[in-house]
């Protein structure tokens, strides 16, 4: 009971945010079917800005801190990843009516991480002023990749099979190759980098910093547009995909805040940290994760899962599961 | 001027497989391509690319080359991708100034 007040009044607070506000403003502009387009170069760049900004302050914190820390907490994001879709592949995609690749697909990118989400995740914890490990986001890779790659594989086993017993030969390492190359990854990782073996605090102060609020309201807008545009690719899917979109985040946000627990535990991560990881876990790939699952599993309706993933599950975890997972962190830890 | 008889093929198609795409070409031997980003609406719908990942982008890929090697990349192009992808596959004649296009091999 009272995890569901402090959420309530979390998410009251929420809706008055600019973040939630400019991503329900897309989705208004897109149900008028308004002409407003952002340029595609902008919203790139947008996401340029949001993920130098999570790098660099994720190398400043690894070249600070203890590497050994990192150690389990990256260990869990693998081992979230990969359980994320298995549990979808026993659970969604053994429903009635569901196609196993489509589920497949989707549990994928469900397991995979949203550079957004992640976004906002940060401002919110930073501006209620609660401490988090700076390298805590940066670790997405680790749950991002082995998702994705995951459901690929179980997809292309059962294809397969389908094809009666042929022997399936899936290459791996095309697929972690297509995602380090991704932009979202590269630039992460060259923030990483350069946050760790250089010292770019002051660039980090003076640009990334102050803008990184203002870029994410555009992608928020971006954001808000798309889901409305893939929203109307559900019509005719099946409804458990809608009830998915719902329960799944929380659910993963709960493993991930289990593990997070553990790590809390072990290797004190901070509850900052914890609730990060939760909410990690949570998110859902929207940008660079569909047309990695596109090519990786052809047969796969992208209306489903791009429709799932971009339309509703991003949404759900901006609108719902990030003031649920800092209300639960609240009272789990107290503060 | 000499002008010389031959083919262009040309490929409309996802921008998820654009790589791949090229890749097949090339190892089925062209050595160039022409390629941009277009949209437009066909049977899988209006593909106007207007998504965040690019997942509703598409591209056409024209590639000059010889009558015998259009025709392969044509057919190894409709049977690997469109089952799954939205494309389509046509071949012209066209008439180019350099002979190295229509001479085979």
């Amino acid at each position: 009971m009272e995890v569901l007040l402090e959420f309530f009044s979390r998410f009251v607070d929420q809706l008055q945010k600019p973040v939630l506000a400019f991503l329900l403003a897309g989705m208004v502009v897109s149900a008028f079917n308004s002409k407003l387009r952002i340029p595609e170069a902008i919203y790139q760049f947008c996401v340029f800005m949001l993920l130098m900004r999570i790098g660099l302050k994720g190398g400043m914190a690894i070249r600070d801190g203890n590497f050994l820390d990192m150690l389990l907490p990256a260990i869990f994001c693998v081992l979230i990843g990969i359980g994320i879709v298995l549990l979808g592949s026993v659970t969604l995609a053994r429903l009635p009516g569901i196609k196993k690749d489509d589920a497949l697909a989707t549990t994928g990118l469900f397991g995979a991480v949203s550079g957004s989400a992640l976004a906002v995740s940060m401002l919110t914890l930073e501006s209620e002023g609660i401490f988090f490990e700076g390298w805590v986001p940066a670790l997405y890779p680790f749950m991002d990749i082995p998702a994705l790659i995951t459901a690929i594989i179980l997809a292309n086993i059962h294809l397969a099979k389908q094809k009666s017993g042929s022997h399936v030969k899936v290459d791996i390492m095309p697929i972690i190759k297509d995602c380090l190359r991704g932009t979202a990854l590269t630039v992460l990782i060259i923030g990483v980098v350069l946050g760790l073996v250089t010292k770019p605090d002051s660039v980090y102060e003076s640009f990334f910093n102050p803008l990184f609020r203002g870029f994410l309201s555009i992608l928020m807008l971006v954001s808000g547009m798309e889901a409305y545009s893939r929203l109307r690719e559900l019509k005719g899917v099946a409804h458990w995909y809608i009830t998915y979109a719902f329960l799944g985040p929380l659910i993963h946000g709960l493993i991930g805040f289990g593990f997070g627990y553990i790590a809390h535990l072990l290797v004190g991560l901070s509850p900052g940290g914890v609730i990060m990881l939760a909410i990690i876990a949570s998110s859902n790939s929207d940008i660079s994760g569909p047309p990695t699952v596109r090519a990786g599993i052809p047969s796969a309706n992208p209306s489903v899962y791009h429709g799932t993933s971009t339309g509703l599950g991003t949404v759900a975890v901006i609108a719902l599961y990030v003031p649920f997972f800092l209300a639960l962190g609240g009272i789990v830890f107290g503060f | 001027m000499q002008l010389y008889k031959t083919k262009k093929v040309t490929i409309i198609t996802e921008a998820v497989i654009l790589d791949n795409v090229i890749k097949i070409t090339k190892e089925l031997g062209a050595d160039g391509y022409t390629v941009d980003r277009v949209a437009g609406k066909g049977e899988s719908g209006g593909r106007f690319g207007y998504d965040i990942g690019g997942m509703l982008s598409n591209v056409r890929i024209e590639i000059i080359t010889t009558e015998e090697l259009a025709k392969k990349i044509a057919t190894e192009v409709e049977d690997r991708y469109f089952t799954n992808f939205a494309g389509i596959v046509y071949l012209q004649n066209v008439e180019v100034c350099a002979k190295k296009f229509c001479v085979s091999g």
